[in-house]
């Protein structure tokens, strides 16, 4: 995690001290698509609050990895909000494991179903 | 002695309806074979709620699906010709009374919680539920009629069972274990 390129979003941080961390004042449609036409390994958005929507409403995900716990919280933060779509997905695995987590990995369908 | 079980379907962030109650995201998957029949087949008595009767009556669910097990509808009032698709008996003095009626019909078999969410809702609130079934439909919605909602404490489960699907569609399949009302939240929620 401390080698790994990192990219932080944020329009108030003055300067990012974490190794190899790039700061990034807007989220940019065309700059994210660029990161994403490099070569290398796959970007993971690590963390929620509104990166998620907003990557999400700009089309950007491609994939889904969500470990599901075994609580119902009935009242929170939910991940997904401020969404402008739906996002229809296709199932690619899953795994259960033996604490009840469940991992759930779905690609966006960007074909817009069958 | 039977269980209580809800068993509904969901989009992958947990809405029963979008929002603006369109539950159309669901129709391509009305086909998929995921075990409904087999759980139907240890049912003993089905609850729903009267906007659930209505619309199944509406949408003709009863004629055209042999549900077999009588169904208690809870009901403000009861309509003045109800519908002779399946065995129904309207229940006026709330969920735990017709939760005492379909325990009684049910026998040693299940009980159904069909929906809707609202009905779901005082049900998981109530702690009446045992078990969970969600069918996970591969889409998020973002917004509308969330399951969970108005459930004001948070209910510990155990993961029993995850099956897979065609079309993606997953069914998880929930022990529920100790519940504990979470005043903090309950703060939140009223703020």
């Amino acid at each position: 995690m401390n080698n790994l390129p990192k990219i932080v979003f944020s329009k108030t941080l003055e300067k990012a001290e974490w190794k190899n961390t790039k700061l990034i004042k807007e989220i940019v449609a065309e700059e994210v698509l660029r990161m994403k036409k490099q070569p290398g390994k796959n970007m993971v958005i690590y963390g929620s609050g509104s990166i998620v929507s907003a990557f999400m409403n700009l089309g950007l995900t491609d994939e889904y990895h969500l470990f599901v716990n075994p609580i119902v919280l009935g009242i929170g933060k939910p991940l997904f909000k401020d969404l402008k779509d739906t996002h229809k997905l296709k199932l690619v695995r899953t795994k259960t494991f033996s604490n009840g987590v469940v991992l759930l990995q779905y690609q966006s369908d960007t074909m817009g179903g069958d | 002695m039977g269980k209580t079980i809800l068993y509904m379907a969901t989009s992958f962030d947990g809405y029963v309806a979008g929002p603006h109650d369109e539950v159309d995201w669901m129709d391509k998957y009305s086909d998929v074979e995921y075990g409904f029949k087999d759980f139907l087949a240890t049912v003993g008595a089905i609850i729903m709620g009267r906007r659930t009767y209505d619309l199944g009556v509406e949408k003709q669910w009863f004629s055209q699906y042999d549900y077999k097990s009588p169904i208690v509808v809870v009901s403000s009032n009861r309509p003045a010709t109800p519908s002779k698709d399946a065995d129904f008996t309207f229940v006026t003095e709330g969920i735990e009374a017709a939760h005492i009626l379909a325990k009684e019909k049910a026998g040693r078999k299940n009980i159904y919680i069909f929906g809707g969410a609202n009905i779901a809702q005082q049900y998981l609130q109530a702690g009446l539920i045992e078990e969970i079934y969600i069918g996970l439909v591969p889409i998020i919605l973002g917004g509308g009629k969330r399951l969970f909602e108005n459930v004001i404490k948070r209910i510990n489960l155990s993961l029993i069972d995850l099956e897979r699907f065609d079309k993606g569609l997953v069914m998880v399949h929930y022990l529920v274990l100790d519940q504990k009302v979470e005043e903090k939240n309950v703060k939140i929620e009223f703020r």
